[in-house]
């Protein structure tokens, strides 16, 4: 075979691949389609079965359309099963508890936990989020092996499903998850959603080697409003290495508002501890809402670090009459001074966030 | 037995909300985004509005609050629906001038004993 015929036999040959790649591409679009449009038309007839049964106020209203659900030939339902499943994230009470019921008959948690240990990711992910979603309490110990997952989409998953189904049990691993195998928000959030339960495993945390371990718990601690643990929240405030799990305590604290907190706020924004704590605790002051940080607050006004000034006079500025005269007397007592810019600036910031006139109309010079 | 005017651009909440309020006797105009919603309400008054807060282009809050600037609609009882159980959604829809809310997820009879209060309210 000549150099010419060989070109033209392998442009023949990509020509003809091209061709049939073309083929398949727009067949695969059309079957696509058509699948779509068949599954719409399926599933818009038992649409008002499945709105009969989240509707449904009674055992009675809700037993002839679960059963009607329950039997429904494989093709249909499959049809029908992402549009129920999405429905389970939008209603709650009697129509939720309906709903699941429907999927568990329907063998979906069942498949969902097989689907846990499939080779594909996107498998392993979508069976988590179901399990999740429906609150399936046997997954919680697959969910638990999962965490360690290659995929960090499937942690991911696993993270928020464990969240979702709530056995108190997940929180230590969960925890152990925030330092970096999982987004920290998302770690958060779950253990939020786990409730009281968690709460031994987060005290317990708070003396973890990790310090992302510690932060996470410090953090859902004070969200959680989990009072009874201000005392060991004040610990770590104290004598954390991290600054950053300092910070977090000290925004805990402020949150927690118990008088433990108040005392342990007030020396944490002493020129003893770290920069941004010494922020932070003067921002939770303002947080908690006691008069008693006014003396403090004033006194920090006039603190050389500007952000610890800036931070005691915003909060000063949310304290109530007392604290707004403290400012004003700064303001008259120490004109030209930094402290009382700081007394000013945050004076007229609380002004215009009302949306009324400026009391002190003129600027403290700088 | 009311008219509702409903606004909300989720389909399968919106066909959830139809179907429990006609069940309870209520006479349904759903539509799926605000300025319809608004446009309706100015055309035919119903006697309840229920919008959700998160809807393209107008949002619920904007709606309630345009209703409310309007002399004819501006009695109109409304209920808002929000996605976010945050404090600041539900302190600007009450604002804006709404009756009441509901956080989704929502149960379908909660919703519906929260239109009847809210109806009987009004009535009264």
């Amino acid at each position: 075979m000549s150099a010419a015929q060989l070109v033209s036999l392998t442009l023949a040959l990509l020509a003809g691949a091209v061709t049939l790649l073309g083929l398949v591409i727009v067949m695969g679009r059309a079957l696509h389609r058509y699948r779509d449009r068949r599954n719409a038309r399926l599933s818009a007839g038992v649409r008002p079965l499945l709105l009969e049964l989240i509707g449904g106020d009674s055992g009675e209203e809700v037993s002839e359309p679960l059963i009607r659900l329950a039997t429904l030939n494989r093709r249909v339902w499959r049809a029908v099963e992402p549009g129920a499943i999405s429905l389970l994230a939008k209603v709650s009470g009697n129509a939720r508890t309906a709903l699941v019921r429907l999927l568990e008959q329907r063998g979906l948690a069942r498949d969902a936990l097989r689907d846990l240990s499939r080779f594909s990711a996107v498998r392993r992910a979508s069976a988590a989020h179901v399990l999740g979603m429906l609150g399936h309490a046997e997954a919680a110990l697959p969910l638990v092996r999962l965490l360690s997952d290659r995929n960090a989409e499937v942690r991911a998953t696993a993270v928020r499903a464990l969240g979702q189904i709530g056995t108190a049990g997940a929180a230590s691993p969960i925890i152990s998850m925030a330092g970096g195998r999982a987004p920290f928000q998302l770690v958060a959030q779950a253990l939020i959603r786990l409730g009281p339960g968690a709460r031994p495993a987060l005290v317990e945390a708070l003396s973890h080697d990790d310090p992302a371990a510690r932060a996470v718990a410090v953090e859902v601690l004070g969200l959680t409003g989990a009072v009874e643990t201000a005392g060991a929240l004040v610990g770590v405030l104290a004598g954390d290495p991290s600054s950053d799990v300092q910070v977090r305590a000290a925004r805990a604290l402020g949150r927690l508002g118990t008088p433990v907190c108040l005392n342990a706020l007030i020396h944490a924004t002493g020129p003893a501890h770290r920069y941004a704590v010494r922020v932070e605790a003067a921002t939770a002051l303002g947080d908690l809402g006691s008069p008693r940080a006014v003396p403090a607050l004033r006194d920090l006004l006039a603190d050389p670090r500007y952000h610890v000034a800036h931070s005691a006079a915003r909060s000063l500025s949310r304290l109530g009459r007392p604290a707004a005269a403290a400012l004003t007397e700064t303001i008259a007592e120490r004109a030209g001074t930094p402290a009382a810019s700081h007394a000013w600036e945050a004076l007229a910031l609380q002004d215009l966030q009302a949306g009324r006139p400026l009391r002190l109309p003129e600027a403290a010079p700088r | 037995m009311a008219t509702v005017l409903v606004a909300e651009d989720d389909s399968d909440i919106r066909d959830l909300i139809v179907f429990k309020l006609e069940q309870a006797g209520h006479t349904v105009i759903a539509v799926g985004d605000g300025a319809s919603a608004l446009r309706l309400a100015r055309e035919r008054p119903p006697e309840i509005v229920l919008l959700d807060v998160m809807m393209p282009g107008m949002s619920g809050v904007e709606v309630c609050r345009e209703l409310r600037r309007h002399p004819e609609t501006a009695g109109l009882p409304i209920i808002l629906l929000t996605a976010r159980a945050q404090e600041s959604d539900v302190a600007k829809g009450l604002t804006a001038g709404a009756d009441d809310y509901i956080v989704k997820p929502f149960s379908p009879r909660v919703l519906a004993d929260r239109v009847h209060s809210v109806l009987a309210r009004a009535r009264t």
